[in-house]
């Protein structure tokens, strides 16, 4: 009996060249423009070492009352998400020296290594660095590593697996984040004594520190975690019932990890500003 | 009635090119209309493959300017130039005009073995909640019409169809690995000759799927972590070994026999 | 003659949709080897078409006091035979309604995902004809789901699929069917199957008709192989009318709407905006009384399915199309000669919950929004009742070694099928094929082949490539599609259906002279022009039987005989079979239903 099942061979396809007319590169363009800027002010803020924490700036003049007169009767308790948590002051208490490079450095690598192996965002960079692929049914350019793709099964890529470790490291972040939240709720008269106010700051940050932990808690890995691992949703109500919220803000995924990613960036730029000067807080403060 | 052009890739494995043919419209025609039109009044030998014609089969999968695309399901208006290029899908080898050899994606399907229900569910009424089959029914949708895998760039660009089953039997997968009755572990074939890891999750499969499964999402992506569980995760392998966490009693996929099927298309056709 | 490849197998099966895959897995249980032959590729069968569900008595569904409904096998079987106007096989009922439980539930085994009830069982949903709750089902993608359920086991148990291979003869060794001859879509090169018992699960036919929800497979060429070999065929006049299909826009015209819609509160609404399924001329004498006789009746079952009867919108599909095709007649439809159907009262939620496939068809496809606007609806071809003549036990046919199961075999659905039937019809029929065939193919040998049967069917299938200046079949298609769709179509006369038959056989004529151009690398002019025989010899038994039949019953439908006659065609099934080259048409008796099963009938009417 001749079974032919081999496969048919491969013959050079002389298909023509029908490539998408539509504007596909449009996406990523945008992708790399966006990510470059934010990776070149990062890079720029990180070596900066300063300018980032609000308090910092007060103590370096000697106190409000020696005259930092753009932050006006009170200064706001702003610390930069980039420099968070407030390491630098952690190491000053213990070595009473400042920290030989700058914190920013070291803490990037936490957010950094969760935005790195995010699945959203290895969508987005795969797509606009890589091309692989470009776009949709859109030809790849680098046609000599056709055959030697071997997706994130080795050595770099096969890192995205551990995905769940930064998760439970930007955990941590997020926590910060609401703790950097509730101090920016406080603000210092020049005896030093905290009121309670509110401040185009803490808004900022508050709009920063929700979209954060919405781009954290509607994480795949942390979908899979809290209950897409179960095959039976029935005998496990409780986990049943978050992981389908989870889901629902799974769905929202990619957006949140732009917005929270502009955000984050918005808030820096905020607090910079305010430390230099350059601007001055509005606040109310009751 | 308007007057469209339609450019139809026209040729075999060997030589070929784009003819066009013009059509007469009628409210809500679809590319697959048009392609009947030119069959029945112009051109007799064009070949494509088409079954339901209501997007249920999954049989007239094709690139409608540069897109894969149901055939179907692509209405002839939404393109204002009022020119419409249509070809075969390009991640499998071609036979002739829309026509291409999709059976490499059934031969991977064959590996897989079915639900392989546990000796204590066997040839009973499975009790079930909703809850438990709503995620395992959105791959159950799948039409198989290998847009998919057409639009899958390992398949399509780097050509890996030896290390990688593709979008299609990810899904497959993934209804039988979340089954609530299933036998098997199917993780090891997944990070094996399935080959989960190919995968960058761009997405591109989720983008063309006529029947909208999130298939990277809520397929690919879940996969993933799972045999990250079971592979990647240096703090719970040493769990597990401890008897932290309970070990996976699901037998392993060798213990059911597969492969018994052959997929026959036709003879290899030699290249003239 | 130039060489082909030969497959031999123990049993051949011919036809991959649910029928041939559940045959497949019947065959291979009992122990043979088993090959499958489809025309499209695998899983592209017509049961991805259904979309309601699969009927079968398990009872699973509870009444608001937490009582069960109470069906049974019993009223299962008196439904279909209601439905069928009496016309059915009664013993290839009782099998059908006794076995079709199981057969469901075994799929579940195989893999299919069923929908819930609250208790964990399988969900089950009403159904025009059907007294309970009888259709389990997934969502509005039921046969889909069956197909691949199927597929997947079937893939699993191991057999040698055939994709996109045509087979147009059946050869015989004698009186006995020994293999099958045709050809690789793809190449044109011919392929010799030699099988020791062949099953036949080629589906219907509904291509000869304009509107029709049928694929270009629909052809009945399965159904004229075994004619030629010489099987009885049975009810061939009986062709169903899907009441609905969709009507606009004309790319859309004849596309399901499954009967779902109905059965989750969808109402017919002529251009007036009456409800006119409640005219009380639409309900037939056997169905009187039992159907919701105001609209608010037929609202208040929707929650409550005890106290109140269900709409007559859940009618049997013939009489909802005979409905449907009156108030059109009577200048009563829409602009474009069609009914609406709407379901929006029931809200977005719920409409894309229970009917997605529906809710993304109308969206895509026609603009049209089924969450807020009507659908446009006229009856479409849909299904044939009508077939190869099969025994019920064995599904084996009036030829030693072919057999019979799904769509192409007759005797379960009579005059009329009930929806949700056919999906239960294939795996029970399927099962049985596929293990009469294995017990047949374990006592016989392997037949001879007749080089001489292969040489004629191919000097018919070149004949359009050698032969130039022919006629085109298209051409030939279209006017034959013309002349059923408006002489045998819904409502037939002795007239019209006289003027159908003489132009099929003008059509025949013309046919033995046709050309295409190109070669035999996949190409579908000469395709069509060998399946346009098929259509056109399955035209002229409709349009025969039809004539014969001087009654109305279930999907025939005579002007000029337009009542029931009990006394003598209730009593008769309509038998053709080829007689040299002549189609001959006898009448023969039903056979007698035994006793217990006339009082099961009496007890649940």
């Amino acid at each position: 009996m001749a079974v032919s099942t081999a496969p048919r061979p491969a013959a050079p396809k002389p298909l023509p060249n029908m490539q998408r007319q539509d504007t596909w590169w449009i996406e990523p363009v945008l992708v790399v423009a966006t990510l470059v800027l934010f990776i070149i002010y990062g890079t720029y803020r990180a070596f900066e070492n300063n300018f980032y924490d609000t308090m910092r700036i007060v103590e370096a003049h000697g106190g409000l009352k020696n005259g930092v007169a753009f932050f006006g009767t009170y200064a706001p308790h702003y610390l930069s998400p980039f420099y968070s948590p407030p390491i630098q002051d952690w190491y000053e208490s213990l070595f009473h020296s400042k920290m030989a490079v700058s914190p920013s450095l070291l803490l990037l690598a936490f957010p950094g290594s969760f935005r790195a192996t995010c699945y959203f965002a290895r969508r987005s960079y795969y797509r606009a660095f890589f091309w692989d692929p470009p776009a949709c049914a859109v030809r790849e350019i680098a046609q000599a590593r056709r055959k030697n793709y071997t997706g994130e099964r080795e050595f770099p890529f096969v890192l995205q697996n551990l995905h769940r470790y930064a998760l439970y490291a930007i955990f941590v972040v997020v926590l910060f984040h609401w703790m950097h939240l509730v101090q920016a709720l406080f603000f210092s008269d020049a005896e030093g004594k905290s009121h309670f106010g509110v401040g185009v700051g803490t808004l900022i940050v508050l709009v920063d520190t929700v979209l954060l932990s919405l781009y954290v808690f509607s994480c795949h890995s942390f979908r899979h975690l809290v209950g897409g691992v179960l095959n039976r949703f029935s005998s496990n109500k409780a986990r049943f019932n978050v992981w389908m919220n989870v889901s629902a803000l799974n769905a929202r995924h990619g957006l949140y990890f732009w917005l929270s990613l502009i955000t984050v960036g918005l808030a820096d730029v905020y607090i910079r500003l305010v430390s230099t000067g350059a601007i001055r807080d509005l606040h109310i403060v009751f | 009635m308007e007057k469209i052009t339609l450019r139809v890739f026209r040729g075999d494995n060997v030589s070929g090119g784009l003819v066009d043919y013009p059509v007469e419209t009628f409210p809500g025609m679809v590319v697959l209309d048009a392609i009947h039109q030119i069959q029945a009044e112009q051109d007799s030998t064009l070949a494509c493959r088409w079954n339901c014609k209501a997007a249920k089969c999954g049989s007239c999968s094709a690139e409608v300017d540069g897109k894969p695309a149901l055939m179907c399901k692509t209405r002839v208006d939404q393109y204002p130039t009022g020119t419409i290029a249509v070809g075969p899908m390009r991640a499998f080898p071609h036979i002739k005009d829309l026509i291409t050899d999709v059976s490499w994606n059934y031969r991977m399907s064959a590996k897989i073995p079915p639900l392989t229900p546990r000796p204590e569910n066997e040839g009973k009424p499975f009790k079930l909640q909703q809850a438990d089959v709503d995620r395992v029914q959105e791959f159950r949708k799948c039409i198989e019409c290998f847009l998919c895998q057409d639009v899958c760039h390992v398949l399509r660009e780097h050509d890996r169809k030896d290390a990688f089953f593709g979008p299609r039997q990810m899904v497959r997968i993934a209804a039988l690995e979340m089954h609530p009755m299933d036998s098997l572990n199917r993780r090891e074939q997944l990070k094996g000759e399935a080959g989960v890891g190919m995968c960058n999750i761009t997405k591109c499969c989720t983008e063309v799927c006529p029947e909208h499964i999130h298939i990277t999402d809520n397929a690919i992506i879940p996969l993933k972590e799972r045999v990250a569980d079971d592979y990647y995760d240096p703090i719970r392998g040493l769990l597990t070994k401890i008897g932290i966490i309970k070990r996976d009693t699901k037998a392993p996929l060798s213990s059911v026999p597969n492969d018994l099927t052959k997929i026959i298309v036709h003879e290899p056709r030699p290249v003239k | 003659m130039e060489n082909y490849e030969t497959y031999e197998y123990d049993v051949l099966i011919i036809g991959a949709g649910g029928a041939g895959l559940r045959a497949v897995i019947a065959a291979r249980e009992a122990g043979c080897s088993v090959g499958v032959v489809c025309k499209s590729l695998l899983g592209k069968a017509h049961t991805v078409m259904a979309e309601g569900g699969v009927a079968a008595a398990l009872n699973n569904m509870t009444s608001p006091d937490g009582q069960k409904e109470g069906d049974s096998w019993k009223v299962h079987f008196t439904d279909t035979m209601k439905g069928g106007g009496f016309l059915n096989n009664w013993r290839t009922v009782e099998i059908f309604a006794k076995e079709a439980p199981e057969r469901v539930l075994e799929l579940e085994q195989y893999g299919a995902v069923f929908d819930r009830t609250p208790l964990g069982d399988i969900a089950q949903r009403p159904f025009g004809g059907h007294k309970y709750r009888r259709l389990n089902h997934v969502g509005d993608r039921t046969g889909l789901e069956l197909i691949r359920t199927l597929q997947d086991k079937a893939v699993g148990v191991g057999m040698n699929v055939h994709m996109e291979v045509t087979l147009c003869r059946l050869l015989k060794d004698g009186d006995r069917v020994v293999g099958a001859f045709g050809y690789y879509r793809e190449t044109g090169k011919f392929v010799v199957f030699r099988a020791k018992a062949v099953v036949l699960a080629t589906g219907g036919w509904g291509r000869m008709y304009k509107f029709t929800s049928n694929s270009w497979e629909g052809t009945g060429d399965g159904l004229q192989m075994a004619y030629e070999a010489g099987a009885d065929l049975m009810d061939m006049e009986m062709i169903q009318f899907h009441p609905t299909g969709m009507a606009w826009p004309p790319g859309m015209r004849g596309i399901l709407v499954t009967e779902g819609v109905r059965g989750e509160g969808g109402i017919l609404l002529n251009n007036k905006n009456e409800r006119f399924m409640f005219n009380p001329e639409y309900t037939p004498a056997l169905y009187k009384g039992q159907f919701a006789e105001t609209p608010e009746e037929g609202d208040r079952w929707l929650t409550d399915k005890k106290n109140n009867r269900r709409p007559p919108e859940l009618l049997t599909r013939d009489v909802v199309a005979r409905a449907i095709y009156r108030e059109v007649e009577a200048g009563r439809g829409t602009e474009h000669k069609a009914v609406e159907l709407t379901v929006s009262h029931r809200g977005e939620d719920y409409i894309k919950r229970k009917l997605p496939s529906m809710y993304e068809q109308f969206h895509a496809l026609g603009d049209v929004d089924i969450t807020k606007q009507p659908m446009e609806v006229y009856p479409t071809i849909h299904y044939t009742m009508g077939g190869v003549w099969a025994e019920p036990e064995t599904c084996s046919t009036t030829v030693p070694g072919l057999f019979a199961a799904g769509e192409v075999a007759a005797g379960l659905h009579g005059a009329n099928r009930l929806g949700g039937n056919s999906l239960s019809d294939i795996i029970v029929f399927g099962r049985r094929a596929g293990a009469g065939a294995a017990a047949y193919a374990k006592q016989a040998t392997a037949g001879a082949i007749d080089p001489a049967q292969i040489e004629s069917e191919i000097e018919i299938l070149m004949s359009p490539l050698e032969t130039k200046g022919g006629e085109n079949p298209y051409k030939i298609h279209q006017e034959l599609q013309e002349i059923m769709q408006t002489n045998a179509m819904i409502a037939r006369t002795e007239k019209g259906l006289q003027e159908a038959l003489a132009k099929i056989l003008e059509l025949q004529g013309r046919a033995k002279h046709m050309s295409v151009p190109g070669d035999r690398e996949f190409n579908p002019g000469w395709h069509a022009a060998r399946d346009l025989r098929f259509m056109l010899r399955t035209s002229e038994v409709i349009v025969l039987c039809a004539i014969e039949r001087k009654e109305s019953r279930g999907a025939q439908w005579r002007l000029d005989y337009a009542e029931k006659d009990d006394a003598f065609w209730g009593k008769r099934n309509l038998i053709a079979s080829l007689q040299g080259d002549a189609v001959r048409i006898t009448q023969r008796p039903l056979p007698e239903m035994p006793e217990e099963l006339k009082q099961v009938v009496e007890e649940y009417k």
